[in-house]
């Protein structure tokens, strides 16, 4: 029966049976019919199988395969890049310079990863400022009047016990001393909360790496620098009066705070320079800007449910910085050191100034319109204007005189309108003096001329009071005469004179000299930078990080050690206390 | 090993498996179609079969059989994936797939040895579709199947017994 079993078993495998069991197989068949019959259904059976129609795979399966193996691009791009930084087995030249070009590449992409990084945060920073200043300028509004004077004596702080001022608390003038202009006009109020404002954004602008002799706090400074590397400058825009539209007449906005109710905007600047020496040749600086605009806290005045007029959407209403070179003088009459505390009072003494301003423009004519604005904007007067050629270039001059008060902004927006400040000289002739002293001889002629009067009406015969008369007309004549100079003196210093002389730029344009010298220079500064910030970073890498790397390692040795030791001590104890089971 | 001649390689290696594919993803879908007895699944075992040699290609240089090594392949991954319940559930609920009509064979024989074969349990199926469908040797078989031959030729013999039980109850019932 097994053998039985058995041949069964090869009658399954016939087709591969060596000859010596095929032989035995087929002794066996032709004994054994059940068995024939067998082989006879098997062979059956695989003809039927093999002749069994194959199921045949769509198209899709080929093309499946072949999408699937070339989608294989991740793994061969890690093999290339694998490849590129594997170490050359073989003294290869071309092995060796590829491998440093993949080294020299990576690094490079890493510094400017970092570059990048650098630049997010400053841009980030600029924008935070922006909206913290233009929040500062709106919510804090100081009063007119950097003291206040209590008893309008125009003596603050005298140290005299008798004036009130002196005992006064905040806002009146805190301790003696302090510089106080308790009749603070309002150019001079509005030039003040300006220049705090201004000073406030340079305040935030902590985490920048700012140039600080590229600050460009006032307007002429921003001009002037504000295409320098570091560069870091803010300038303000704010409503003076509901009936200006700041975004047709820019110029009469420029750094005014902007009234109560009224909006003001903010405008900062910072020509980031790259974090990495390398890239400074390429790129010297990156400028970020943003603007915030706010309306002023307080009341809102009038208009119901008008929404005070904004600003449009140009973020820069005022015409760029100006060409060239800047200015060689320095300009006496500029607030000077805005970073200092203490607020810079107006004189009270009578100073007729006269100017004199020579500016580079780029068009007298369109220059000419814009000082006519500038008159009709302060209520001042246009004296003369002359306009002359040159061959081809031209010129011209235009004398006007305006308001006293506001000789300084007449200027600031002159030194605007222009490319750059040729030079200005300002002159003042101190006539408080004269003005006291003619005052007090009117006084006193208008007493005389009262006591004459007195005289004249107790005269008894007609010589005394013709003789008196003389004496009255001539008094009264000297009286006038003193109130005209007054009058003159008054007048003189009530305006100012301003004579301004204008060149135009020439057209030729200004072709830049190639300096390769200079370029390799650079290049080289750059290079032994970029070097020296690279072993810079590897020693701070080797100090810091590298004892942390130690002090971890020590611990976890440590630890490890400590387990070790346990464990040792265990067995030890377990071998000890087997040992003396057995021994007993 | 160059960078050169590594690519040269891989290149070669690829020019390999797509001649494979080529010479063998009919017969390997046709075996695993039998296996499973659905067309969707039996592409993506096919596919699934390629790919898996596509990726361990750096082997093929050593490989003496390489179609034997192919259908090993197939029958483990289409293994695998019957072992999940749910595919098992399905394959005890699905019915064959009829193929297109060759009007030189009985139909009626030919569906019933269909359904016989697919009635075989995986175990006998195996064996019995790479030897007599697919023309494998016993020691092939046994090779693939990673059994000796001795257990292969009781397969086969067992395979063949409910084979012909299930064609001659299937006729008898028709």
């Amino acid at each position: 029966m097994d053998r039985d079993r058995h041949v069964e078993e090869q009658l399954a495998a016939y087709r591969d049976l060596d000859d010596v069991e095929k032989r035995r197989v087929e002794q066996h068949v032709a004994k054994c019919a059940e068995c024939a019959e067998t082989l006879a259904a098997y062979q059956a059976m695989d003809r039927a199988l093999a002749n069994l129609p194959a199921p045949q795979p769509d198209k899709r399966l080929q093309k499946g395969f072949y999408a699937a193996i070339n989608r294989n691009w991740a793994r061969k791009l890690l093999t290339r890049i694998r490849r590129l930084f594997a170490w050359p087995s073989t003294p290869d030249t071309r092995h060796l310079l590829r491998f440093s070009l993949s080294l020299s590449a990576t690094l490079l992409i890493l510094l400017a990863a970092v570059e990048a990084i650098h630049l997010l945060q400053a841009n980030w920073t600029v924008k935070h400022i922006a909206q913290e200043t233009a929040r500062f300028a709106v919510t804090y509004q100081p009063n007119q009047g950097t003291c206040m004077d209590q008893d309008k004596d125009r003596i603050v702080e005298d140290g005299i016990a008798h004036d009130p001022d002196d005992l006064a608390p905040y806002p009146y003038c805190p301790h003696p001393g302090y510089a106080a202009d308790p009749q603070e006009s309002e150019e001079a109020y509005y030039a003040r909360r300006a220049a705090l404002i201004k000073l406030t954004a340079y305040k935030y602008a902590d985490g920048l790496r700012i140039n600080t002799d590229n600050l460009g706090l006032t307007e002429s400074a921003f001009r002037e620098k504000s295409g320098e590397p570091g560069f870091f400058g803010v300038r303000l825009w704010g409503y003076p009066s509901f009936s200006t539209d700041c975004n047709v007449t820019p110029q009469a906005c420029l750094d005014h705070p902007g009234l109560e109710g009224l909006a003001m905007m903010i405008y900062v600047v910072h020509n980031a320079e790259p974090l990495i020496p390398i890239f400074r040749p390429i790129v010297p600086d990156v400028k970020l800007s943003a603007q915030a605009q706010m309306i002023n806290e307080g009341v809102q005045v009038g208009f119901g449910d008008e929404i005070p007029p904004g600003f449009g959407h140009d973020p820069n209403p005022i015409i760029g910085p100006p060409k060239g070179e800047p200015p060689s003088e320095h300009i006496q009459d500029e607030p000077q050191d805005l970073l200092s505390t203490n607020p810079i009072s107006a004189s009270e003494r009578l100073i007729p100034k006269n100017t004199a301003i020579d500016l580079e423009v780029e068009s007298i004519e369109q220059t000419t319109d814009e000082v006519n604005q500038i008159i009709d904007g302060t209520g001042g007067y246009l004296v003369s204007r002359r306009i002359w050629r040159d061959g081809e270039q031209p010129f011209a001059s235009i004398t006007i005189i305006v308001p006293s008060e506001r000789h300084e902004n007449v200027l600031r927006r002159l030194r605007d309108v222009s490319i750059q400040m040729l030079s200005e000289d300002t002159r003042g002739e101190d006539v408080t003096r004269r003005y006291t002293d003619l005052e007090s001889h009117l006084h006193n002629l208008e007493a005389t001329r009262d006591r004459v009067q007195a005289l004249l009406d107790q005269a008894q015969t007609g010589q005394e009071t013709a003789e008196i008369n003389q004496k009255l007309d001539a008094v009264q004549e000297e009286i006038e005469q003193t109130q005209s100079e007054l009058y003159t003196l008054h007048d003189q210093s009530a305006f100012s004179t301003i004579v301004i002389n204008l060149s135009q730029t020439p057209l030729t344009p200004q072709s830049k000299r190639w300096q390769p010298g200079k370029t390799v220079r650079q290049a080289i500064e750059a290079l032994l930078s970029t070097g020296q910030f690279l072993i810079d970073a590897l020693i701070w890498i080797g100090l810091v990080i590298g004892p942390f790397f130690v002090f971890t390692f020590l611990i976890v040795w440590g630890v490890a050690k400590l387990i070790r030791w346990t464990n040792s001590k265990r067995t030890r104890k377990g071998q000890g206390k087997h040992q003396q089971a057995s021994r007993n | 090993m160059s960078t050169a001649a590594r690519d040269s390689q891989q290149n070669r290696l690829t020019l390999l498996v797509t001649e494979l594919f080529q010479d063998y993803h009919v017969a390997i879908f046709a075996y695993v179609y039998r296996m499973v007895e659905d067309r969707e699944l039996a592409h993506d075992l096919t596919q699934e079969t390629f790919l898996k040699v596509f990726h361990t290609r750096r082997r093929l240089p050593q490989i003496k059989n390489p179609r034997a090594w192919i259908y090993r392949i197939a029958t483990n991954t289409t293994l695998n994936a019957l072992k999940r319940q749910k595919l098992f559930a399905r394959f005890l609920q699905r019915q064959p797939e009829p193929i297109a009509p060759n009007p030189t064979d009985h139909s009626d024989q030919r569906i019933d040895l269909e359904h016989a074969l697919a009635e075989l349990p995986i175990q006998y199926r195996v064996p019995l579709l790479l030897y007599s469908v697919h023309g494998f040797s016993v020691r092939e078989v046994a090779d693939t199947l990673d059994i000796t031959e001795g257990a292969t030729k009781t397969r086969l013999h067992r395979a063949r017994e409910m084979l012909r039980q299930a064609y001659e109850k299937g006729a008898k019932d028709g």
